[in-house]
C-alpha cells in the first residue's frame, strides 16, 4: 500500500524570480513528513511540483520509482492532493463531486460507490453528502477538498494546510485522521501550526527564500535549538563574554547592544553561566532564557539565519 | 476518451445548474429572434441573411461560454485539482470542447422556432436551413476552440472573454484586408477569414473546403489548449 517520494534537487523558476531552489527530500513509505517555513517559503510551489500542478525547471520527482516526468499519470495516481485553496466547485453536491473525482481518478465503477463512501467517512461528511457545496460552512469544505484526495485511496498523500481555518474540534479530529492515515500511507503535509507538526511528524522538512534549511528529526531539530540566554551586566560586557566562552556547553557567546547573547546546550546552563559572570567579579544585573528548545525556538533560530 | 467525457458532462452540468447557462441560451434564442424580424427580406420566405447574422453571434457565445472552462476555473482554484488528477492535457481539452459544444447545441437548437415560424407562414427552402444549422455547428465548434486556447492562457475571465472576441475579430478583419490586396496576400487573407467560408452554407452547399476549414480551425485551437497547459506549468 505504501509508495515513497524523492524530490531530488528540485529548482522552478517563474520568469526571473526563483520560486525553490536545489529542494532535495524523500517521504518515506508509512511516515507523516512535515514541511515548514515562513510565508512565501516555497512549501506550495514544491507541493504543486510534487503533485504535477507544475513542472520543474530542473531536477525531478520520483512517486514509488516513476519519474513524474516521464509518466505524469502514472505518477498523480498515487498521490492524492488537497491543496491550499481547498476550492471545490460550489454548484455540486457533495456525491456528485466525490463521485466525478472517483471517475476522475479511475477508480473502477464496481467500487466507486464504496470508495465514496469510505472518502465521506474519513472526512467526517457523513450527513451532508446530498448538500450542495457552495451551502457548506468552510471547515466542511475543507473536510470536502480532504475527501477528494482520498477517494482513489492513493498511497501517497499531499496535504497543503490540512487544518487551515477549521474550528479546534475539526482540527483535532483532521489531526487523528492524518495520524492514523500515515500508518498505511506516505503523507506530506504543510502547517504554519508548528504544535500540529511536531505532534504528527517524526520528521520535518524546513523550507526559506525557496531552500532547504534541514531536513532532520523534530527530536533531533528541537534539541538543535538549545538554550539563549540574553545578560545584562554591570562593567565590561567583552570581559563576560570571555568568561562565559570557556563554560562547557556554552557554544557561543557575543555582544548584542547592551547585552550579551549566550548560545548553548544543557539544561543547567543559565545557572553555570550565571555563577561563573559572578565568580568572576562582574555584576550580573538580569539574566533572561529566550529560548529553551522548542520545535518553535529551532524554526525561528533557523530561518532567523 | 472516458476522462473527457467526465470532464464534459461535469462542466455541462455545472453550466446549466447556474444562472449562467440558462441565461445564455435563452439570449442566445432572444437575439435570433430579434434579428429574424430585422433581417427577413420583405415578403420572401429566406433565412440567409438570419444565418449570416447568427454565425457573428456565435462570436459573442464562443467568448463569454469559453471563459469559464478555464479561466474562471483557474481563478477560482478549481482548476488545480483537475490538472493534479490522472488525466492527459489533450483528455482535459477535448474534456472542456465537449461541455462547450453542448452548451452551443443547445443555444442553436433553441433557435429552432424561428425557421419554424416561417415555415408556417411560407415555404422556405429547405437545403439552406439544413446547411445553414450545419454551418452554425462547425462555425460555432470552431470559434469555441479558439476560445478554450486563450481562455487556458490567463486565469483573468474577462481577459479571456476579450481576447476571444479580439482573435475572431482578427480573423474577420483578414476577410476585411483581403478585399483591398491582391495577389498571394489576397488569396491567403480571404482563406483565413472564416467570412468566406460560411458563404456556402447560407446558399444550401456543403463544400468540403468550408468544412475542412472549419475542422481544421477545432483542431488548431485543440493543440493551442494542450500547447497552453504545457507551457504554463
Amino acid at each position: 500500500m505504501t509508495a515513497g517520494v524523492q524530490v531530488v534537487d528540485v529548482s522552478r523558476r517563474f520568469g526571473r524570480k526563483q520560486a525553490i531552489a536545489d529542494v532535495t527530500f524523500d517521504v518515506q513509505a508509512g511516515e507523516v513528513l512535515g514541511l515548514l517555513g515562513p510565508n512565501g517559503a516555497g512549501k506550495t510551489t514544491t507541493m504543486r511540483v510534487m503533485t504535477g500542478y507544475l513542472r520543474p525547471t530542473s531536477g525531478k520527482v520520483l512517486v514509488d520509482g516513476v519519474d513524474t516526468a516521464d509518466d505524469p499519470v502514472a505518477a498523480r495516481q498515487q498521490i492524492g492532493y488537497m491543496p491550499e485553496s481547498s476550492a471545490v466547485p460550489p454548484e455540486m453536491t457533495v456525491l456528485g463531486f466525490l463521485r466525478y473525482c472517483a471517475r476522475l481518478r479511475r477508480v473502477p465503477r464496481a467500487q466507486r460507490q464504496k470508495a465514496v463512501a469510505s472518502a465521506l467517512r474519513q472526512a467526517g461528511l457523513g450527513g451532508v453528502g446530498a448538500e450542495r457545496i457552495g451551502t457548506l460552512s468552510k471547515g466542511y469544505r475543507q473536510r470536502v477538498a480532504l475527501a477528494q484526495a482520498l477517494v482513489h485511496d492513493p498511497p501517497v498523500l499531499v496535504l497543503d494546510e490540512p487544518t487551515a481555518g477549521l474550528d479546534p474540534r475539526q482540527v483535532a479530529e483532521t489531526r487523528e485522521l492524518i495520524a492514523k492515515l500515515g500508518r498505511t500511507r506516505s503523507v506530506l503535509l504543510s502547517s504554519h501550526l508548528l504544535s500540529e507538526v511536531a505532534n504528527l511528524c517524526r520528521r520535518v522538512v524546513v523550507l526559506d527564500k525557496g531552500r532547504v534549511l534541514a531536513v532532520s528529526d523534530v527530536a533531533t531539530l528541537t534539541a538543535s535549538a538549545g538554550v539563549r540566554l540574553e545578560l545584562r551586566v554591570s562593567g565590561d560586557a567583552s570581559r563576560a563574554v570571555r568568561v562565559v566562552t570557556g563554560i562547557a556547553g556554552v557554544d557561543d557567546a557575543s555582544v548584542r547592544g547592551d547585552v550579551v547573547v549566550v548560545k548553548g546546550t544543557g539544561d543547567d546552563l543559565g545557572q553555570r553561566v550565571a555563577a561563573a559572570v559572578i565568580e568572576a567579579g562582574i555584576g550580573l544585573l538580569e539574566q533572561r532564557v529566550t529560548s529553551s528548545g522548542t520545535l518553535e525556538e529551532a524554526y525561528l533560530n533557523l530561518v532567523r539565519e | 476518451m472516458r476522462q473527457a467525457v467526465t470532464i464534459a458532462a461535469r462542466d455541462l452540468r455545472a453550466t446549466y445548474v447556474s444562472a449562467f447557462g440558462i441565461g445564455c441560451t435563452a439570449a442566445f434564442a432572444a437575439l435570433a429572434g430579434v434579428l429574424l424580424v430585422f433581417d427577413l427580406r420583405g415578403d420572401q420566405a429566406r433565412l440567409d441573411l438570419w444565418f449570416s447574422s447568427l454565425f457573428v453571434a456565435l462570436g459573442l457565445l464562443a467568448a463569454l461560454v469559453t471563459q469559464r472552462a478555464f479561466a474562471e476555473e483557474e481563478r477560482s482554484g478549481t482548476l488545480e485539482i483537475l490538472l493534479t488528477s490522472p488525466v492527459r492535457f489533450w483528455q482535459v481539452a477535448v474534456g472542456k470542447l465537449f461541455g462547450v459544444t453542448g452548451v452551443l447545441l443547445a443555444a442553436i437548437a433553441a433557435t429552432i422556432v424561428c425557421p419554424l415560424l416561417v415555415a408556417s407562414m411560407g415555404n422556405p427552402d429547405s437545403g439552406p436551413i439544413i446547411t445553414g444549422y450545419i454551418g452554425l455547428v462547425l462555425v460555432g465548434i470552431g470559434f469555441l476552440s479558439l476560445g478554450l486556447a486563450v481562455s487556458a492562457s490567463t486565469p483573468n475571465p474577462l481577459v479571456a472573454a476579450a481576447g476571444t472576441a479580439g482573435v475572431l475579430v482578427a480573423l474577420w478583419l483578414a476577410g476585411v484586408l483581403a478585399g483591398g490586396l491582391g495577389g498571394r496576400l489576397h488569396v491567403v487573407l480571404e482563406y483565413l477569414s472564416p467570412t468566406s467560408h460560411v458563404t456556402g452554407f447560407l446558399r444550401g452547399t456543403l463544400a468540403v473546403t468550408d468544412i475542412a476549414y472549419f475542422l481544421s480551425m477545432t483542431v488548431v485551437g485543440i493543440a493551442a489548449v494542450i500547447a497552453v497547459l504545457g507551457w504554463r506549468r
